[in-house]
């Protein structure tokens, strides 16, 4: 049967991390156009479609406009959302709205084919879901948040998440000392992407690095100041997603663009982290082509999931799985 | 990378769960994210949740790409 590929945890000392993750998409897109190559793409990576069509755009030398950036962005909104509301369970109360979170990125998709200035009543919605249903405030105004008088204050699914973590103690739990991945030179980055076994197991300058929701927001303040209380743990994994979705409506307004690159190469900041697509083209025909995920990163053999999860057990180990929040499905396994 | 494979809805099994059929392994997955799938739709799986309902004629595209792709025996352990 076709299988999605899962990550095997193993939480023994040392903890060990393998993935059954499949399969190259080389060897399915070489020999053929680039037309044809994107559109396969979409329809094999439906999960980050969009982030995935505007990287291969990118790196086939295609134009990228602004609806590639607010495709891109509530994609990023939606999977932020589909995680915490299918995982962050708290206290049982009930939950959050599926139905305006399913309906964003194809709400989006045709506001922008009607023209991106309709895109403003998206960014609207989402707003009013995001005050409503996960901040309890303006989400413009988390970022600089005192996080304990949120905690107190907010009656949202997520803030009672929040609590609940707080209450069994596992502010701190898996903290790392963090290494996150820098901006790359694009040069370098797609020279080493062409290179066998580099997309499975990724390392930059000698280790394997971070990329995600934390990485891109540590200097935000309401997540500076968890990292400087608690560690690189599980909270700040948290108020780091938070925050990050709490920033997406106003980059839509300000049209910012999570695409960026250069030729043969895109990069795009998603959800779960840094997605890169690599091509070498010869004419208008692929000759090679390699992606980089950012699971591949996150739950790498020595990566930050496997130095987060030495020593827990399994219940905190599992929330920091999810926190960091692999795009394919888990297995836990007991020491 | 995000895979999210088709399956078909062979029977409804109450609440939000239901059994999808995928190259002939039944598999209970959740419908909690779409509304309105039904018994015979194509639903596009991702970790044992529904993430939208496509075509009959989408699916096989999909599932060929992905048996090309060399996914189709792939033990998951």
């Amino acid at each position: 049967m076709i299988a999605e590929g899962r990550i095997i945890v193993d939480l023994g000392r040392p903890v060990r991390i393998r993935s059954s993750r499949a399969a190259s998409v080389a060897g399915l897109l070489r020999g053929r156009r680039v037309d044809e190559a994107l559109s396969l793409l979409p329809m094999l990576f439906s999960l980050c479609a969009h982030a995935h069509l505007a990287a291969a755009r990118q790196a086939t030398g295609r134009e990228i406009g602004p609806a590639d950036g607010l495709m891109v962005l509530a994609e990023s909104a939606r999977e932020h959302l589909l995680r915490i509301l299918l995982g962050w369970k708290g206290d049982g109360a009930p939950g959050m709205p599926v139905e305006p979170v399913m309906a964003l990125v194809p709400d989006m998709k045709a506001a922008c084919e009607a023209g991106c200035g309709n895109s403003g009543t998206v960014t609207q919605a989402l707003e009013r879901y995001l005050e409503e249903h996960v901040f309890g405030c303006p989400p413009a105004d988390f970022p600089k948040a005192d996080l304990a008088r949120w905690l107190r204050g907010a009656e949202t699914a997520p803030a009672r998440y929040l609590r609940d973590v707080v209450a069994r103690g596992w502010q701190g739990a898996g903290a790392v000392s963090p290494a996150f991945l820098p901006e790359v030179p694009a040069g370098e980055l797609k020279q080493r992407m062409h290179e066998a076994g580099f997309c499975t197991t990724p390392e930059w300058r000698g280790a394997p690095r971070e990329t995600g929701p934390l990485a891109r927001r540590c200097r935000v303040p309401v997540v500076a100041a968890v990292v400087a209380e608690h560690g690189a743990g599980l909270l700040a994994r948290l108020v780091a997603r938070l925050a990050d979705l709490a920033l997406i409506p106003g980059e839509m307004r300000r049209a910012g663009m999570p695409v960026s690159g250069a030729s043969g190469l895109g990069v795009v900041e998603t959800a779960r982290g840094r997605l890169a697509h690599a091509a070498r083209l010869e004419g208008d025909v692929i000759a090679d082509y390699a992606i980089l995920a950012p699971t591949e990163w996150n739950f790498h053999p020595r990566g930050v999931a496997a130095q987060a999860l030495e020593g827990l057990t399994p219940r905190p180990a599992r929330a920091v799985i999810e926190a960091i929040d692999p795009c394919v499905d888990f297995e836990l396994r007991a020491a | 990378m995000c895979l999210a494979i088709p399956a078909r809805i062979v029977e409804k099994t109450g609440g939000e769960n239901a059994i999808v059929s995928l190259d002939g392994v039944k598999k209970e997955i959740s419908l909690a994210l779409v509304a309105d799938a039904e018994v015979g739709d194509y639903v596009l799986v991702h970790v044992g949740y529904a993430l939208n309902t496509i075509s009959p004629e989408e699916a096989e595209r999909t599932l060929s790409l992905m048996a090309e792709m060399g996914l189709a025996g792939e033990a998951a352990e």
